[in-house]
């Protein structure tokens, strides 16, 4: 099981993205789970967090959030402005396996990419 | 080509913007206690409008509903829990604000929270038989006092315990019981400072801290925090960190003690059938940026009625819920607004016309002045403006969703048309493409 969490200042509007990458990932059967919190109330979730992905808004935040989290094996990103603007629960879950994806096995990640770009 | 280079420029600009403002922003959200002020309001809130509507049920002006209340006992109960709810506000600030800057600070966040909240009621000044304390510094006139302490004791505490001032226990003492002797000492040190103030400022003329804090700092600010003028500023400096794509909460935050304080006054004062002394809020924040900062619900409105482009289509669906909520950031980060120079202009106008035109409809008396009521602002416009204000402010609040749409209308036309003119080249090189 993969848990992806994402974060914003308050929680509101990520909950709509989770629910929607939630929906994404069973639909195509997958073994994820997604869930939104508050910035700060990241830090009790942390122990069972495989990605920690940014909502745009607290972008600033990634620096801080790398060094802290990196460390401990999460996987830490921004979510791309336009896919979280839109609400793309598909492309957001898909960058977000990917990351993992490329820690597991590099070449497996890069031949993925390229298939995607064709 | 051409225009694929300009939009490659207009990134790189952005890029570079972005990375000059993160370290700001950065910076303010790390000025460690105003993000604990935030926290604790956020934490706060609901106990707060449970209590305003406590008031709110026992004074309700429907027909003789007041005189049952009042003859059943209801009103008692009502008021009981506004009394410790709304007029507790300084105990649950020290207790949170302390707790949340501590954690902030790596300090024992439990010890700290205890210690302040010993300080607070320490420097609390007794009745004049001496049997009790003065209940009101325990709610909005104390909160400046609250913050205060909250502040010097997780410093203090800080400090203690980095100079290793603290008891040290044996090797072999099991750790829970080493914990709790290690806030022995700073506990011990702390207490007995704010005892020493409580009891010399006693003997003086100032009386006590809070008496102090309450004329020299907690008045005047509330004056200016609630005044057009500052209130304006804050609406203004919040709209424009938004546009960054920065979250606004920081901005806010810094007058929401001073707005939360003015609501406790409207409340004591409409609970007492008196006139309420203030126009802004924290309530009236509901006013001001309609389906979110930039006031961006005529946006979605418009998106969802008028668009013609795919694109546009699709996001109005996806914006409008959360836009009846003022939450936006699909509308910040999809249209995009955020560093849009286009949109920079309704985006910054209609929160400055909203918040003025609101001011004024209440200054000239057009509608009546919020009771004191807490509401979130994350409650959908009309019923916001009904439980805060009454018929008056709901009916403003349909005002102002119109001046949102009807500045919004002409830049959305003008956006739509973009996306539809590229849509249709897309399909025209995929046409020609097959």
């Amino acid at each position: 099981m993969t848990t992806i969490t994402i974060v914003c200042s308050s929680g509101m509007s990520t909950s709509l993205l989770a629910s929607r990458m939630n929906k994404a990932a069973s639909d195509a059967g997958m073994d994820v789970s997604v869930r939104a919190a508050s910035e700060n109330a990241f830090k009790d979730l942390a122990g069972d967090t495989d990605v920690l992905l940014l909502g745009p808004q607290v972008g600033y935040r990634l620096a801080k959030m790398k060094a802290q989290y990196e460390p401990l094996g999460i996987k830490v990103a921004v979510i791309n402005s336009i896919d979280y603007g839109m609400m793309d629960g598909q492309k957001v879950l898909k960058t977000a396996l990917d990351m993992l994806k490329q820690h597991a096995d590099g070449k497996e990640a890069q031949r993925e990419e390229h298939r995607t770009g064709e | 080509m051409e225009e694929e280079r300009t939009s490659a420029k207009r990134k790189s600009f952005v890029d570079t913007l972005q990375s000059k403002l993160s370290p700001i922003a950065e910076k303010v959200g790390s000025i460690g206690f105003l993000t604990a002020i935030s926290r604790s309001m956020q934490t706060l809130i609901p106990v707060l409008i449970i209590g305003s509507f406590a008031v709110l049920f026992a004074n309700a002006a429907i027909g003789n509903w007041k005189a049952i209340a009042a003859s059943t006992g209801i009103a008692a109960v009502c008021n009981i829990i506004s009394s410790f709810t709304i007029g507790g506000l300084g105990v649950y600030v020290v207790i949170l604000a302390s707790y949340y800057y501590a954690e902030l600070l790596g300090v024992d966040k439990v010890s700290s929270s205890i210690i302040s909240l010993a300080s607070f009621l320490i420097l609390t000044p007794l009745t004049a038989k001496g049997d009790g304390l003065v209940l009101q510094w325990l709610g909005a006139p104390g909160l400046f006092v609250a913050l205060l302490v909250a502040y010097c004791v997780v410093r203090i505490n800080q400090q203690l315990v980095q100079h290793n001032v603290r008891i040290r226990m044996p090797e072999g003492v099991p750790a829970a019981v080493s914990n709790a002797f290690t806030a022995l000492i700073p506990g011990a040190i702390i207490l007995t400072v704010m005892g020493i103030i409580s009891q010399l400022l006693a003997h003086t003329s100032a009386k006590s801290v809070f008496d102090a804090m309450y004329v020299v700092i907690q008045t005047p600010l509330t004056k200016i925090g609630t005044s057009f003028a500052a209130f304006l500023l804050i609406q203004i400096l919040a709209t424009l960190v938004f546009y960054f794509g920065i979250h606004a909460n920081t901005v806010l935050a810094v007058v929401y003690p001073v707005l939360l304080a003015a609501n406790a006054e409207n409340l004591a004062a409409y609970t007492a059938g008196q006139v309420v002394p203030h126009i802004i809020n924290f309530s009236f924040l509901t006013m001001c940026q309609p389906g979110g900062v930039g006031g961006t619900l005529g946006l979605a409105l418009a998106m969802l009625f008028l668009a013609k482009s795919q694109r546009y289509k699709t996001l109005g669906r996806i914006a409008i819920f959360p836009a009846i909520f003022n939450i936006n950031e699909p509308l910040i980060f999809g249209t995009p607004i955020m560093l849009n120079p286009i949109l920079f202009i309704p985006f910054m106008l209609t929160p400055i016309v909203c918040t003025t035109l609101s001011y004024v409809a209440t200054a000239t008396g057009l509608i009546g002045r919020m009771t004191g009521v807490i509401v979130d602002w994350s409650m959908p416009m009309v019923a916001s403006g009904f439980l805060a204000g009454g018929i008056g402010d709901a009916l403003m609040q349909v005002v102002l969703i119109a001046v949102s749409c009807a500045i919004w209308f002409p830049f959305f036309r003008l956006l739509d048309r973009q996306a539809l003119e590229e849509e249709a080249s897309n399909t025209k090189t995929e046409a020609a493409e097959a």
